[in-house]
């Protein structure tokens, strides 16, 4: 197992990121509801915050903290709880308006 | 990047508008009520205004002469001075137009978010930063959705903000994913244009290894798109006449103004910064941009019949012709590119919002002014308003004395410029993009003046009623003063434009040896500002 | 390419394993004995008065989006905690970084003024959220 584990690189990370983007991409395109939407995008910014991290990491650099790397994070989550509150509120506010949270239910607009 | 007490005193403007904002949000659950609140915001913004230009006179000498200082997070030069004033002032119009905007009760809302906004343009003006940056833009999106939630409350306002809400950030996350792989390239550092010790990204590219270019391509692109939807830039701006006419005429200026603004910066200090000078990859991207952005933007908006929706549309043409300045300037850093699309951006702010304006004026919380149809004889009705709206519209489509018309030319010039210095493939490409501008302000021109045509030969099907407001009214003159004045002296427009342009400062060489460190002096303390002072020329 | 990827791919093995192993082994050993008290929602806490898919007041949902914010708001107060932890232990260690990168060496107070000034923000929008009537429960 040692041995294995001393091949993870940072690359494996990025691996994580994308999947975790890609995921969040995956499930703002099928989710139907407002609130399941939301956790897509979650999804997304945290697949940035991955990279983030790991570029940040002691994989990459012997010298330097990469300390900026593990702080970005942080902002992005406080980010992304304000986003949720303005989130709920609209969802809500669209809840009273339509009935539903159903996003596929949004079609006076047509584009 | 480290901060001390000399960044605070950079950015103290910002900061007192962020503490105003909360004091109005609180005070205006204490003391409810429009009028007071709102003569405070405006009374703000116009006394940290007059401050700031008094505080910043050294400074003003300094970054006028080309000088760059880092602070921190902070870049601090012509094209962020001269852009925070205009966010200021844009702020003030804003806050003017909207001044009866959103329910009674939620009056303060509505004017302590503008300015929260306000004072995120503000620091994306300086942003100099990876995290600061994205936090400045998000400091704009967050009170956007809040004040389309704040709108109106029916179901076309609500889908409308939900659109815009999720789009808005699926365009963050992609410019975020964008930023982490920028930072990865640039080997920790998150400086964007940094200094010999701190070599920034662009300083971090010029010293990668051949086989690393991909990831950066990867995050710029990336980036490219994040910002392509805040400008609404064509294969991102399918949420624009749906939010548009979703919402009301005040936050549909809103929209067509602050995000833009934000993009166009971003791009400037980002997407811009970053690209090594002898990159040939760069351009083509802005060139297909600007080419789809411009022509879809202008071929949708002729058949529109809704007012919201046309100028949605032809916000994204708009984007389209800044997009043509961004190709030049990656083509030729020289050729001024940038300094064409700051004019442009100026007048297009400023003849935009005069149009949204003038609407909102027509309009109120029980009514909106939707359809072209309902301006039928407005020239008979409201003659100012009708004359100032024309104005607006006729500068926006590029009628020649008028403002716009002076943005259009410094693009295509600039274009033009690069053409005749001739450089085999890439001046032919760019001569299509000139011809395609051009062809585009045409069929732009057919669209803007049926609606004046609407407006003055057109008898009247009802009665536009006028409710919107003494603020209205002021925030559309205030706007077709100021597009007037551009269009009468666009020479000072042009030299402060140009002397923003922070890629023909690199261009240039050094011009001052000597420099004063009066620069914010009740703040800045022994001489940090001046040991962080560099040469434009590097 | 295979070898870089060996170890993601044991790892997956591992954890599919590990959850699947678990599942099955609590179901071939664990006793399952169905008492009264065990069938309840909260074993430990009070009965629950109606079924959970009933409407739920909206004062329940701005109190949840007050908490959301304010919580994850502290999260800035982490690093800070952190950093001036070093500050205290380590002042010429610090003194020493600080000359090698050529900055000046902030002070802590300044630090801690920050600190109040983002506390002091939070404050307000606790005000701005008791005044809207967050938490006026009748």
């Amino acid at each position: 197992m040692c041995g294995l584990l001393a091949q993870i690189t940072v690359s494996h990370y990025l691996v994580v990121g994308a999947v975790l983007f890609v995921t969040g991409v995956l499930c703002m395109a099928t989710k139907r509801n407002a609130l399941g939407v939301l956790m897509g995008i979650e999804l997304l910014l945290n697949g940035a915050n991955v990279n983030f991290v790991a570029f940040g990491s002691k994989l990459l650099r012997a010298d330097a903290l990469g300390l900026d790397g593990q702080l970005i994070p942080l902002f992005v989550i406080v980010l992304a709880a304000a986003e949720a509150a303005v989130a709920l509120a609209i969802a809500l506010n669209f809840y009273n308006n339509h009935t539903t949270v159903d996003v596929d239910k949004a079609e006076e607009l047509k584009g | 990047m480290f901060v001390d007490l000399s960044t605070i005193g950079l950015v103290w403007p910002e900061f007192i508008l962020i503490l105003i904002a909360a004091w109005i949000y609180v005070g205006g659950t204490l003391a409810p009520g429009r009028t007071t609140w709102n003569v405070l915001a405006w009374s703000t913004y116009l006394v940290v205004f007059l401050v700031m230009l008094k505080n910043e006179r050294a400074l003003w000498h300094d970054v006028a002469a080309g000088l760059v200082a880092i602070n921190g997070p902070l870049i601090v030069d012509y094209l962020g001075q001269v852009s925070r004033y205009g966010c200021l002032l844009l702020g003030l119009l804003i806050t003017m137009i909207a001044s009866r905007a959103g329910a009674e009760r939620l009056a303060t809302e509505v004017s302590g978010t503008i300015m929260m906004l306000v004072a995120g343009l503000m620091l994306v003006c300086r942003a100099n930063e990876l995290v600061f940056l994205f936090v400045a833009l998000e400091l704009i999106s967050v009170p956007t959705y809040v004040l389309l939630f704040l709108g109106r409350a029916d179901r076309a306002s609500g889908e409308a903000t939900v659109k815009y809400f999720f789009l808005s950030l699926i365009a963050s996350a992609m410019l975020l994913y964008g930023m982490s792989t920028l930072y990865g390239v640039a080997d920790g550092t998150t400086v964007i244009s940094g200094t010999a010790e701190v070599p920034g990204i662009r300083g971090a590219l010029d010293r990668l290894p051949a086989g690393h270019t991909s990831l950066f391509l990867i995050g710029w692109v990336m980036v490219v798109c994040g910002l392509g939807f805040k400008i609404a830039a064509v294969p991102f701006h399918f949420y624009a006449p749906d939010v548009y006419e979703g919402t009301t005429n005040i936050n549909a200026g809103l929209l067509a103004v602050a995000p833009k603004v934000a993009g166009i910066l971003a791009l400037i200090r980002l997407v811009l910064a970053v690209v090594p000078a002898d990159a040939a990859w760069g351009w083509p991207l802005m060139w297909v941009l600007a080419m789809l952005t411009m022509t879809w933007g202008n071929v949708c908006a002729l058949w529109q019949q809704n007012l919201r929706r046309l100028m949605a549309f032809s916000s994204v043409a708009h984007a389209g012709y800044m997009l043509i300045g961004f190709t030049v300037a990656l083509v030729a850093p020289a050729a001024g590119g940038v300094g064409a699309t700051l004019l442009y951006l100026t007048v297009y702010a400023l003849a935009g919002l005069g149009v949204f304006a003038a609407l909102a004026y027509l309009s109120d919380e029980r009514h909106e002014v939707d359809g072209v149809a309902e301006l039928a004889g407005l020239a008979r009705s409201h003659p100012w308003v009708a004359g100032a709206l024309a104005f607006c519209l006729f500068s926006l489509a590029g009628i020649p004395p008028l403002a716009g018309f002076w943005g259009k030319l410094a693009l295509f010039t600039g274009a033009v410029r690069v053409v005749l210095a001739g450089d085999g493939g890439v001046s032919s490409w760019l001569l299509v993009l000139a011809v395609t501008g051009v062809l585009n302000a045409v069929i732009a021109a057919a669209y803007y003046l049926r609606v004046i045509g609407v407006m003055y030969f057109t008898a009247p099907v009802t009665r536009v009623a006028a409710p919107g407001g003494m603020g209205a009214m002021l925030g559309t003159l205030a706007c077709t003063l100021l597009v007037l004045v551009l269009s009468v002296w666009p020479g000072l427009a042009f030299r402060m434009a140009d002397a923003a342009d922070p890629l023909l400062r690199q261009a240039r060489p050094a011009v001052v040896a000597a420099w004063r460190m009066e620069a914010s002096a009740a703040f800045a303390h022994d001489g940090d500002l001046a040991g962080r002072w560099q040469k434009g020329g590097d | 390419m295979a070898a870089v990827l060996l170890p993601i791919l044991v790892l997956i093995v591992c954890a599919a394993l590990l959850s699947v192993g678990m599942f099955v082994v609590a179901q071939l050993l664990g006793p399952r004995r169905v008492t009264k008290v065990k069938q309840m929602p909260y074993e430990s806490g009070m009965d629950p008065a109606h079924d959970a898919r009933r409407r739920f007041d909206f004062r329940f949902h701005a109190v949840a989006v007050a908490f959301l914010v304010f919580d994850v708001e502290l999260l800035f107060l982490y690093p800070w905690a952190v950093a001036n932890a070093v500050v205290n232990r380590d002042q010429q260690g610090l003194a020493r970084v600080a000359d090698a990168v050529a900055v000046p060496m902030w002070s802590p107070g300044l630090v801690f003024a920050e600190m109040l000034v983002f506390v002091g923000l939070l404050s307000v929008g606790y005000v701005y959220a008791w005044r809207r009537g967050v938490f006026r429960w009748r």
